[in-house]
């Protein structure tokens, strides 16, 4: 989960190599804290968060899938 | 991988092909620009030959794989990727793994934010051409149902002489509904409200 948020992420923005992701893990959740250059704040969200939403979608299909709820932090 | 060939021919065909020898490419790996159409002149004198602009496009469908990769391992999914150049655009379809439908989600949301991901980071690159991302023919359902569907709605249009709304759908959707209906005389459509609760609404004449 963690390493896809990443390689997803790195795809969007100009600065990949800011990117960083730390866990929060708990029994049935996971927080998944989102570090990005603050020049691709804007990129990760997307209009209307657009792109964050897709990415929440993704991860989420992931977590399903290991009987967990996830969530997506994007930390500025 | 960015190899970019000019070449003549007497037609455009001819020119891409003999762009294609030369780069060692196939028609579904590049992208073609036709600078100048072939023409004949006046009896053979002053005619001019057709000349394309062929370039292999691997750096985009590439980087789609590499996420689309890293999905279906993070998913432990097995999946078999297709690429195809279709008229418009290149189609990714996955394939031929049990569980799929995880990464299709509730009305396709989850296929739809994959493809934004995908769209997104191809953007980057410059220049795109488009890429579409289907898992297990979803789409192309999908698109033969929303045919169906906005034909009934021109019916009832008709029939009732009331406009009919179709419900919210993604952009792509919203598409396929107007050319299903673009040439239908007895209605005419348009799409209303803001995303993501955009819909198509069709309007008798």
């Amino acid at each position: 989960m963690k390493e896809l948020l990443e390689t997803l992420a790195k795809a969007i923005v100009d600065n990949p190599d800011d990117v960083k992701v730390t866990v929060v893990e708990g029994d049935t959740s996971v927080i998944l804290q989102l570090y990005v250059n603050p020049d691709d704040i804007g990129k990760v969200i997307g209009k209307q968060g657009r792109i964050v939403k897709a990415l929440r979608s993704l991860i989420k299909a992931v977590a399903v899938k290991e009987g967990k709820k996830a969530m997506v932090e994007i930390i500025d | 991988m960015s190899d970019v060939v000019e070449e003549e021919g007497n037609t455009v065909d001819e020119a891409v092909k003999g762009a294609l020898d030369k780069l060692g490419a196939e028609r579904s790996q590049v992208k073609v620009e036709v600078l100048r159409e072939p023409s004949r002149g006046f009896l053979g004198i002053g005619g001019e030959k057709a000349l394309v602009r062929v370039a292999v496009d691997g750096q985009h469908v590439e980087a789609a794989t590499a996420l689309l990769k890293a999905v279906l391992d993070a998913l432990d999914l097995e999946a078999e990727l297709k690429v195809e150049q279709k008229e418009e655009h290149v189609l990714i379809s996955i394939k031929g793994a049990e569980g799929l439908g995880l990464l299709i989600g509730r009305h396709g949301e989850t296929l739809s934010a994959l493809q934004t991901v995908v769209t997104t980071a191809l953007r980057r690159l410059g220049g795109a051409p488009r890429i579409i991302v289907d898992i297990e023919g979803y789409r192309e359902r999908r698109l033969e149902n929303l045919e169906k569907l906005a034909k009934r709605a021109a019916e009832e249009a008709t029939t009732t002489g009331r406009p009919v709304s179709l419900g919210p759908m993604n952009s792509y959707e919203r598409r396929a509904v107007h050319l299903a209906l673009k040439e239908d005389s007895e209605v005419v459509t348009h799409s209303e409200g803001e995303e993501p609760d955009r819909e198509v609404v069709v309007v008798p004449r």
